[in-house]
């Protein structure tokens, strides 16, 4: 099917006479706008109406509005205005675009045969003077960024978004809301990891096992979890796991997990497995740095917003997404990687060639005399903040709220009940085999307000069957702790039972990076008793370690909630803590064969950060110059960045080769080495460290800005992903790149206003020498 | 004015005026000095006519009732203006165009005016293009002085040295000298064109003499 209705319109673009009396530096173009009626839809092989309608004088103006003036604005929409002239005794005027829905209208304007903007008519701003014709019509189109708002990020199924998500494929979700499927080309070459480093090393077989690498000084380059790939070695090559890297007499030692063999002085070379991907194709964000609330994401703008932080910026250009990242736009070449609409690589990065020049000998000029050269100030000091927030809910569904219904309740009743199945929980059986046990929500309400709420696990069909409701793993990392507390009760009274019984309460274990299991519990691994609970592993498989509680049956009522609170110490291992809430069938006695027991859970996590439980509410980077007379300052929050924890909000994450993720330890800029050189040492640095610099390289000198008219437009028009070279000689514009970062473009007549921002300047180029300062947040 | 296929004069006319118009657009930029800097825009014009006024067409002239009435003032015509010179040739400038303004006017003693003024929209067709101007033949030069040396009966110009070259005059002090082919006489001078060499029987006075040369080159 396609639209059964095209309005058009078509005039030529007024050509661009040359300043030297030679011929037009810009011919004319055809002009043509094609607004498709999706409200009117005909077979694909049927022939589309086609309406034609008369342009204004001012047919099309497209603009991009940045009042801020702000370098580093995220996202620059762009708008079109299309002007006509009615006839409404054709049924031509602003009445056939009212009524609509509001992707109804797709907007395609080409130039030369070029398209260069697609949207949607917004019809809020559509106007017509109310007078006898002939009037000029005005419709506004939108690339529809702005309207991402009002829409919360979710999957293409419509469900909220949960767990890890490639970079590409968050920011392909959101701009799918748009309503435009469009490729996605990437200016943004940071890479994670240390990239390639060749050094002649020593390679050690030590007899603890701990096998070594010794570098012939200090690196960057290396970091605990790192995939490394070695090669040139005579007997060494092969991808090692780093286990820790140290340093010791100015050498940088590496420690690695698997074998190694005695090699001396072999010049080796290292790669970064995770720095082969782009950063937005091998970088992973949790979905909940995007929660708005417990199962529901905020909307498509702001999670844009903050994957681009103070970095990027994303727009629209000849019918794709442009995303550039603002530091690249220096005196290096720029590489442009693609993804397509799903957020798909394509292409990796190549070298693009994007300078574009104005002034007086060129195609586009300043006109109209009306430039003007202002100059932003250098600041004191740029201050990027991150702060540590966690999830709202660390466990998942942890007030069992969640989950679509299986009996509803009758809330027209005194009392009812309502029974749900449970969102984030899986029943796990023991050692395999299909639970025969069930678990679901059983909320109580009274006149229609709930009263009670709790997790029911029924009994598994024999006691020899260990079953419990297991949560959705937690993140978790050395040295954390945290604490549970379960609310457990039977839904009836066991009757008669029998003294003292021990009953498991709860599952408290991890599974560590290594897939190996760590058990809260008082048994040790050789089965004895131990005198308190502690963390007991490694288990090589899932073993059957609860924490248990005695319940003296007979004299007390088992439908009274009783509450067991387990205050974990300090976490052994990193990996991910698993709760499980056992079925109640565990003894030979028949007396509990159908207990039904229900549960209420809360958990508490401290996660340890520099030396410390919840101490710190987040960090900052910083850059400043020494110099004094300088006050002005920038700060801003940043909300992707070097998080202490995985679980923390923001936190980005590599894979980690075995099904899960790792949190990401540095990144370098790959453009400088042409993507796959080998990076210098000191740009091998945590993310935060990059993003800082990035902004303080364009705050730390005075940055000229020129405002003014220009003429010319055609089929290679300037446009924001542009490093535009000022070609009119003077200080102010020699040796400097510039970033169009607004404009207002009459597609009649050429004509055009612009903001000119300084990028780059050749004499004083990026800069890392002013002091970088790390440091943690207390307090609120 | 074309009406139904045939190109009608308009008014009994005694005036027409012709104006385009061109739109500057200034690019005085950094370095233009003390001048400023334009390049042409857009174009457009006008056409105005005025002449004697009457009540219709029946004289096979378009008149100012007629173009007053709506139907026709809201309308884009197809106008020509015919220009013919007095050797007889002509040529024809075609354009659209649309009434602005009708103007109805009467003097005591004198006739009713009338005057119209379109407005041209769209572009401008030349019936033939206007081709640049080819420098002139036969265009006498600018007058060569030269200096006769005392004791010399001969000047040379390189000037001269083309086969096209036509001199109409020499004057010698103010004094007309004929050309003859050779062996000048008295008040009289040859030339070698090949050579540049004008050729006098007398030689120059104490001090030399001034030689005016008027010529041409002939093709």
């Amino acid at each position: 099917m396609k639209p059964g209705i095209v309005y058009t319109l078509s005039w030529d673009l007024a050509p661009t006479a040359a300043s030297d009396g030679g011929p037009d530096r810009i011919d004319a173009k055809l002009m043509v706008v094609s607004i498709y009626d999706y409200g009117h839809m005909i077979d694909d092989d049927a022939n589309a109406e086609v309406i034609v309608l008369t342009p204004a004088a001012a047919a099309l103006d497209v603009s991009v509005i940045n009042n801020d003036e702000n370098k580093f604005a995220q996202i620059r929409a762009k708008q079109a205005k299309i002007r006509f002239i009615s006839d409404q005794g054709q049924g031509q005027d602003i009445n056939i675009f009212s009524d609509a829905y509001d992707n109804q209208f797709y907007v395609v304007i080409t130039c030369n045969a070029v398209t260069m903007f697609l949207g949607y008519l917004m019809l809020p701003d559509g106007q017509m003077p109310f007078q006898p014709d002939p009037n000029v019509v005005e419709l506004t189109a939108s690339d529809h960024l702005p309207l991402l708002k009002d829409i919360s990020l979710v999957d293409d199924s419509g469900d909220n978004i949960l767990g890890k998500y490639r970079i590409a494929e968050l920011i392909a979700l959101c701009l799918k809301k748009t309503g435009l499927s469009l490729p996605i080309n990437v200016i943004n070459n940071l890479r994670h990891g240390g990239g390639i480093l060749i050094d002649e090393v020593d390679f050690a077989d030590a007899p603890d096992g701990d096998d070594f690498i010794v570098l012939s000084t200090t690196f960057n380059n290396f970091y605990a979890g790192q995939s490394i790939v070695i090669s040139g070695t005579v007997s060494n090559n092969g991808t090692f796991t780093v286990t820790a890297v140290t340093e010791l007499v100015g050498k940088t030692v590496i420690f690695v997990a698997e074998a190694l063999t005695t090699e001396s002085n072999v010049t080796a070379t290292f790669s970064d497995a995770s720095s082969l991907l782009h950063l937005y194709d091998g970088v992973y964000l949790d979905a909940k740095t995007f929660e708005a609330e417990i199962g529901a994401s905020e909307n498509a703008y702001s999670v844009l917003e903050k994957i681009f932080g103070d970095d990027c910026a994303i727009f629209q250009y000849k019918a794709e997404w442009w995303i550039i990242r603002i530091d690249e736009y220096d005196g290096n070449p720029l590489y442009k990687a693609k993804f397509d609409a799903d957020g798909v690589l394509i292409d990796d990065p190549a070298e693009i060639d994007l300078n574009y020049s104005i002034g007086f000998d060129q195609n586009v000029l300043f006109a109209a005399a009306d430039q003007i050269l202002r100059f932003d100030r250098p600041h004191k000091f740029v201050k990027e903040t991150f702060r540590y927030e966690n999830p709202l809910e660390i466990v998942c569904n942890v007030d069992f709220d969640r989950g679509d219904v299986i009996t509803p309740p009758d809330l027209a009743a005194a009392s009812s009940e309502g029974t749900y199945n449970v969102d984030c929980w899986t029943l796990h059986r023991y050692s395999g085999g299909s639970p025969t046990s069930t678990m679901y929500i059983r909320r109580v309400f009274e006149f229609g307000y709930e009263k009670q709420r709790y997790l029911v696990v029924t009994p598994a069909s024999s006691s020899s069957e260990t079953t419990w409701a297991e949560s959705q793993p937690i993140p978790v990392q050395v040295k954390d702790r945290a604490n549970i507390n379960v609310e457990y009760s039977a839904q009836t009274d066991f009757g008669s039972g029998e003294g003292n019984v021990e009953y498991d309460i709860v599952f408290l274990f991890i599974i560590d990076t290594a897939g190996e299991y760590w058990y809260w519990s008082n048994i040790d691994a050789g089965g004895g008793t131990l005198s308190e609970y502690q963390w007991v592993g490694p288990f090589p498989a899932e073993t059957n370690r609860p924490v248990s509680e005695s319940w003296i049956l007979g004299d007390v009522d088992e439908t009274d909630p009783r509450t067991l609170f387990v205050e974990m110490s300090a976490f052994p291992v990193t990996g991910n803590l698993y709760i499980g809430l056992p079925q109640f069938n565990q003894t030979g006695s028949g007396f509990d064969d159908n207990v039904i027991i229900q549960y209420n859970i809360s958990f508490q996590y401290s996660p340890f950060v520099n030396g410390s439980y919840e101490k710190y509410t987040g960090h900052t980077n910083s850059v400043s110059t020494a110099l004094a007379g300088y006050a002005a300052k920038r700060e801003n929050e940043v909300f992707i960045g070097d998080a202490p924890k995985p679980i923390t909000k923001g936190a980005m994450f590599v894979a980690n080769g075995l099904g899960g993720y790792t949190v990401t330890a540095r990144f370098y800029p790959s453009a400088k080495y042409a993507i796959t050189g080998q990076p210098d040492a000191d740009q091998i640095q945590p993310y935060g460290w990059h993003q800082a610099y990035a902004v303080w390289n364009q705050y730390r000198m005075a940055v000229r800005i020129f405002t003014g008219s220009l003429q010319g437009l055609g089929d290679d028009w300037p446009d924001l992903l542009h490093r535009i070279i000022l070609t009119d000689n003077n200080p102010n514009t020699t040796g400097r790149y510039f970033l169009l970062i607004s404009f207002q473009q009459d597609w009649r007549t050429g004509s055009w206003r612009g903001t000119f921002i300084e990028c780059f300047n050749e004499d004083n180029p990026r800069s890392y020498t002013d002091p970088e300062e790390f440091k943690y947040l207390t307090g609120g | 004015m074309l009406v139904d296929g045939v190109y009608y004069p308009i008014f009994c006319a005694k005036s027409g005026e012709l104006v385009l118009e061109q739109d500057e657009i200034e690019v005085t930029y950094i370095n233009s000095g003390s001048f400023r800097d334009f390049i042409p825009g857009l174009n457009g014009g006008t056409f105005t006519a005025t002449g004697i006024t009457s009540l219709d067409n029946s004289e096979s002239k378009i008149s100012i009732t007629y173009l007053m009435q709506q139907a026709i003032r809201r309308v884009i015509w197809p106008l020509r203006t015919l220009l013919t010179d007095d050797d007889g040739g002509t040529l024809q400038i075609t354009y659209n165009a649309f009434v602005t303004n009708t103007t109805l006017s009467k003097q005591t003693g004198s006739y009713s005016q009338s005057s119209v003024v379109f407005r041209i929209t769209g572009a401008i067709e030349f019936s033939s293009v206007i081709t640049p101007p080819v420098a002139p033949i036969c265009q006498v030069q600018d007058t060569l002085n030269l200096t006769l040396a005392e004791d010399a009966t001969t000047i040379v110009s390189a000037t001269l040295i083309d086969p096209n070259t036509v001199i109409l005059a020499v004057f010698r002090e103010g004094t007309e000298y004929y050309q003859v082919p050779s062996s000048p006489g008295n008040r009289q001078y040859s030339i070698d064109i090949t050579t540049g060499t004008i050729t006098f029987q007398s030689p120059g006075n104490p001090g030399g003499e001034g030689v005016e040369v008027v010529w041409q080159i002939t093709a």
